[in-house]
């Protein structure tokens, strides 16, 4: 189906009011990329979502981020200082226009300056307020300090993350972040869904740790089941019956996922494939089809030995590329572990126009950024505007509220308001 | 029609068609069906989801009904069997979409065509459905046949080459992570296209291919090679600014703390809680660069003394001194940690078969309508009578006819 190119977003004519800093800066995002209109308010020295490595060039600056340039496409910047009573009138102004109200304080913050969702919803009822912390607005665990790696492991991703006999091990980029916004913008969309009902706005508590437990993989369930506790098995991370699930290749790894009786059988599927080239020998002896996990089990240590060995001296031949078009070809589950410079390569990815070229970068080129994370037939998703310079938009939002010319001056110069005016 | 409604839930009067296996589908409409909707889950044993013989199983032993994993995925349902390989499963299937919001469908590419039932042949019998389809890498393109799950899509995404250690393999996460992803991006897809046609009444088709959902969270490292022609590699635990940073042994068997420092502030922290003299010490008070460079001495000076505590013991200690500090946590501990029972993590629900256990809450909490697992993931055809017999208003005699012949089945 063809990109409705053009057309507006599901949410056009939905405003976001985002003061979220690196720790909710994915919900006013997902948010906007589905079209709302996303007002990013941030102090006026920046926000502190700018000051992440790895920047371009290595070289750190308020735009150079690689993560605030990711996660904060599509939003227009106000500078603002909300310590300052004038500041705060000025947003209690934009909260008449708003729908959605994003933050990531300290539970607590905004309450004692006046700005906590009941006072904004007194402002304005429909206002849906959305609070994003590390572990929620109440409970024990109120007061914790995070970092993702944190997060990742209280989730319990990394205790069977790994190697065997090696620590857990997280995921090297940054995650809980990204899984907390985009839950937050669900229970958001959730609120408004509940606003068409009820006429008003609820608030939405979203807890970074909490989101992160989605990716738990029924750790707890399979504990209150049978008391079992999942283990870091490496190369034989969820495999079956001893073999080798993840396997090097010409020129980088592979992952296999083997299934056996109820499914199109993996390992004859390979076997078949390693015959074209004349590959194998004890690999060929079995019929796997007729077999079970179990009973692959069964046949022992030593002949499943010499057959992750055979297997593996057939992948070491082949490349990334030519082991996935065989996957494809011979429906087989079975992909490469790509590179980033993999995926910018990649032909699946080129025929569907994944990647948005976005401009004005300061340098008269245009960069690849990922593209829409779904295709909406009518009302597509849009990855267009590169992030905004710190108050790039100040002049012209308030504008839009009224206060412009010398009064405007006034507060730029008092820094209640920075940027471009 | 009863369908769930109630002021106290986000949703009403909305009905969504799970016809999906595996992860990632339900997982999507979980979202949904934890905060008001009617979702009607339709399986057979003509099509049968796989992880309905996932373990674990209650007391280890297999059965349809017995995956406590099926359960997980598929908690919030009624429960329908349906052989959509048939022409009159298909035509019920119609009827059902007729009376519905959203199909949602993750079969691999194909399958829903073959059986008839593709978006522009549901739109006929519903101009305003919103059809989601979620599988690998989208339903058009080159690769879009090319059938997988998790644990192979994490690789082809970019998550394996960036886990794991410089030196090891590309392990990966130890589940299947791409499907954990990909589910709350699309759950907005679908939830904004539903505010559209509230407003609107118009439908339309989703179409949300999970490695370029899942690519997202990897942005980052996306654009490090597209400015800076640099390639994301594995990293183990380390972190490029942070220091010391990383997963350290505590007492017990395979017991670790994550413990990442990132500011003055934090190290003073863990300075005074781990007193132990350092070289340094002076220099590494006031400088994150400074331990950033000393990060394996220090990190390895640190490893020496976690590994006398309990993991929980040195957490408590190190978060009352301001510290980041977790708890490599396993699914015990998930169980008993004090945080996610104060949000109601895990909510107690009877299963037909399985009894009374543990299901997952969604994330977030909204004040006025909070949100829930709603009812035990159905065994299989558990609502049978509900679907064909008080919706689609089947007669006893048409329903037994139709089990007999593989329809119903």
């Amino acid at each position: 189906m063809d990109r409705a190119a053009g057309s507006p977003g599901p949410l056009q004519g939905y405003r976001v009011l985002d003061l979220a800093d690196e720790k909710g800066e994915v919900c006013a995002w997902t948010l906007g990329a589905l079209g709302a209109d996303v007002i990013q308010i941030e102090p006026i020295a920046g926000s502190t979502a700018r000051h992440r490595a790895p920047y371009r060039g290595d070289d750190p600056g308020l735009d150079r981020s690689l993560a605030w340039l990711a996660y904060n496409t599509n939003k227009r910047s106000l500078a603002l200082d909300i310590e300052d009573e004038r500041g705060r009138d000025i947003l209690r102004k934009l909260v008449s226009t708003a729908d959605f109200f994003v933050e990531s304080f300290a539970p607590g913050h905004l309450a004692k300056v006046g700005l906590d969702y009941p006072a904004l919803k007194a402002i304005n009822p429909r206002l849906i307020g959305v609070s994003i912390t590390h572990f929620g607005q109440t409970g024990p665990y109120r007061g914790y300090a995070g970092s993702d790696l944190v997060h990742q492991a209280l989730s319990s991703l990394i205790h069977n993350s790994g190697e065997a006999e090696r620590p857990p091990v997280r995921v090297s980029i940054p995650q809980a972040y990204c899984m907390a916004g985009s839950h937050a913008a669900a229970g958001a969309l959730l609120a408004l869904a509940h606003r068409h009902l009820s006429g008003e706005g609820q608030h939405v508590d979203q807890s970074i740790q909490h989101s992160m437990l989605i990716a738990a993989h029924n750790h707890a369930q399979y504990f209150e089941a049978n008391g079992y506790i999942a283990k870091r098995l490496g190369v034989r991370s969820m495999s079956a019956a001893n073999l080798d699930s993840i396997v090097q290749c010409k020129d980088g790894w592979i992952v296999i996922g083997f299934m056996f009786a109820g499914s199109r059988c993996t390992l004859q599927a390979i076997a078949d494939w390693m015959k074209t080239y004349g590959e194998g020998d004890v690999v060929h002896t079995v019929d796997w089809t007729k077999h079970t996990t179990k009973s692959v089990e069964r046949l022992g240590t030593d002949l499943i030995d010499r057959v992750n060995e055979e297997l593996a001296s057939f992948f070491i031949k082949l490349t990334k590329k030519e082991l996935n078009a065989g996957a494809v070809e011979r429906q087989l589950f079975l992909y490469a572990a790509s590179t980033t410079e993999d995926l910018y390569g990649m032909e699946q990815l080129a025929a569907r126009n994944y990647f948005v070229e976005v401009a004005d970068h300061d340098d008269g080129r245009t960069y690849r950024y990922p593209g829409a994370f779904a295709i909406l037939s009518e009302t597509p998703v849009s990855i267009a505007k590169r992030a905004p310079h710190v108050g790039e938009h100040s002049g012209e939002v308030l504008a839009e509220i009224g206060i412009k010319g010398g009064a405007l001056r006034e507060l730029h110069r008092a820094g209640v308001v920075g940027g471009a005016l | 029609m009863t369908l769930r409604t109630s002021p106290k839930t986000a949703l009403s009067n909305i009905r969504v068609l799970d016809t999906t296996i595996f992860g990632v589908g339900n997982m999507t409409t979980r979202f949904l069906a934890d905060h008001g909707s009617e979702n009607i889950r339709v399986e057979s044993r003509a099509h049968l989801d796989l992880i309905r013989s996932f373990p674990p199983f209650l007391d280890g032993v297999p059965g349809l009904n017995r995956s406590v994993y099926w359960a997980e995925y598929n908690h919030g349902r009624f429960g329908a069997t349906l052989n959509l390989s048939t022409p009159e499963g298909v035509a019920l299937y119609k009827r059902l979409v007729a009376m519905s919001d959203i199909v949602c469908d993750n079969f691999v590419c194909g399958v829903m065509e073959r059986w008839g039932l593709a978006y522009e042949q549901l739109a006929e019998v519903n101009p305003s459905i919103i059809m989601i389809r979620l599988n690998m890498q989208g339903h058009t393109g080159p690769a879009a046949p090319h059938r997988g799950a998790g644990n192979t899509l994490q690789a082809l995404s970019g998550f394996n080459e960036v886990t794991g250690w410089p030196d090891g393999p590309a392990v990966g996460t130890g589940g299947p992570y791409t499907d954990f992803c990909v589910p709350g991006l699309a759950a907005c897809a679908l939830l904004a296209a539903l505010d559209y046609r509230t407003r609107t009444g118009k439908g339309q088709y989703i179409d949300v291919s999970q490695l370029e959902s899942a690519i997202h969270f990897l942005a980052p490292a996306m654009l490090d090679f597209e400015m800076n022609g640099r390639v994301a590699k594995r990293a183990g635990n380390t972190d490029l600014e942070a220091a010391p940073h990383g997963v350290f042994p505590a007492a017990g068997e395979d017991r670790w703390i994550a413990i990442s420092v990132s500011n003055d502030a934090e190290w003073a922290g863990l300075r005074s809680v781990w007193n132990a003299p350092i070289p340094n010490e002076s220099a590494l008070a006031s400088s994150q660069a400074a331990r950033k460079l000393s990060a394996q001495q220090i990190e390895t000076a640190l490893a020496e003394w976690t590994k006398g505590f309990d993991a929980f013991h040195l957490m408590y200690r190190l978060q009352a001194a301001g510290v980041p500090a977790g708890v490599a946590q396993n699914g015990a501990d998930l169980l008993r940690d004090p945080q996610l029972a104060h949000r109601d993590q895990y909510v107690k629900l009877k299963h037909a078969e399985i009894g009374e256990h543990s299901y997952e809450g969604p994330s977030f909490r909204l004040s006025e309508t909070p949100g829930s697992p709603s009812r035990a993931a159905p065994v299989f055809g558990e609502h049978n009578d509900y679907v064909f017999k008080t919706l689609l208003k089947l007669s006893d005699e048409e329903v037994d006819r139709l089990v007999v012949a593989k329809v119903i089945y």
